[in-house]
């Protein structure tokens, strides 16, 4: 499974977005839910609730069982066009891997789409339901190994988050 | 989730094994199928082949995500397998290295880092590389023009 990290902070977030945009939340239900929560149905909604209560204009809540499917996005997209709201969005928040909004950004060009995560590698998901990072890529500077890191160590060696994002952090 | 693996040349693979050991297909049906890596189809296609070539397979099975530990609880292997041959990738080997910490683990597949599934070029478009295969971006895995497990034409 993929190993997802967040990059930053809900306040970063929160200054990376205008209050007159249009902002739809994009959440995978697969690798990204199983880091910690940081995608998935309850960290969306989460973050729209938040973001709401904090002025900001949350169009759309997506959530996808598997953002790393580029049909899975072509479909998601078309259906946006064909119910008349895909021009009612102007910036994207991915709750989902560094590889999931590469593809997002072939498929939705005139979007902005928020980069606030980063892949750390692969991994696996241990006996306690964690995600454990087993063969992290090279620019992480850790070691790959059976073991492996859990990813909230992980995080805090690269000076990253995990999990969904917080008002608190 | 998706993982980008390409195989390992099978006579590389029948070099690491021999005609005495009980051998143990274990095939992930995720990413690696994605590849063609894995999934039940390689999987019967390695099994045939082994067998044709005279190795003693014992016990073939898919499982849905190798990379999750939990789905191997319902794996088990019989005493007389000696090595587990993985149709997964990395992670798939690590689990695999730590469930069955009593037998020989070898990998079917290397792999290339990480992508996107899609389906309009039957394959996997690797996004991120790890280090060594940084000039496989962008390609598509298998190649569907030649059906190997070498990457495609980049997008």
């Amino acid at each position: 499974m993929i190993a997802s990290l967040r990059t930053m902070t809900y306040e970063e977030l929160k200054n990376t977005l205008g209050k007159d945009e249009r902002i739809a939340i994009w959440s995978c239900d697969t690798c990204a839910k199983s880091c910690d929560g940081f995608g998935g149905e309850e960290s969306m909604k989460s973050l729209a609730s938040q973001l709401r209560s904090d002025g900001f204009n949350v169009q759309k809540e997506e959530l996808l069982v598997a953002s790393c499917y580029f049909d899975g996005i072509r479909n998601r997209k078309e259906k946006w066009v064909s119910d008349g709201e895909y021009d009612e969005i102007d910036v994207i928040i991915p709750l989902a891997c560094q590889e999931a909004r590469v593809a997002m950004e072939k498929l939705l060009p005139d979007k902005r789409i928020i980069d606030d995560s980063r892949t750390a590698g692969l991994g696996m998901l241990d006996k306690n339901g964690v995600c454990i990072l087993t063969d992290p890529f090279e620019w992480t500077g850790l070691d790959a190994s059976d073991e492996g890191i859990d990813l909230k160590s992980a995080a805090k060696k690269l000076g990253m988050f995990t999990g969904p994002f917080q008002y608190d952090e | 989730m998706v993982s980008v693996s390409r195989a390992i040349p099978y006579q590389e693979i029948v070099n690491n094994l021999n005609k005495e050991e009980g051998v143990a297909i274990i095939s992930c049906n995720a990413c690696a199928n994605y590849c063609r890596t894995g999934g039940r189809r390689a999987m019967t296609n390695m099994s045939s082949d082994l067998e044709a070539d005279g190795f003693n397979v014992v016990i073939s099975k898919v499982i849905p995500k190798a990379c999750i530990l939990t789905n191997f609880d319902n794996v088990s292997l019989p005493d007389d397998v000696d090595t587990v041959l993985m149709m997964a990738c990395v992670s798939g080997l690590r689990a695999a290295n730590r469930v069955f910490s009593d037998k020989r683990i070898i990998s079917s597949n290397e792999t290339l880092g990480i992508g996107y599934y899609d389906s309009s070029k039957r394959g996997s478009v690797l996004v991120s590389p790890y280090s060594g295969y940084q000039d496989k971006v962008g390609k598509v895995f298998p190649n569907r023009n030649n059906g190997s497990s070498e990457g495609g034409e980049n997008e």
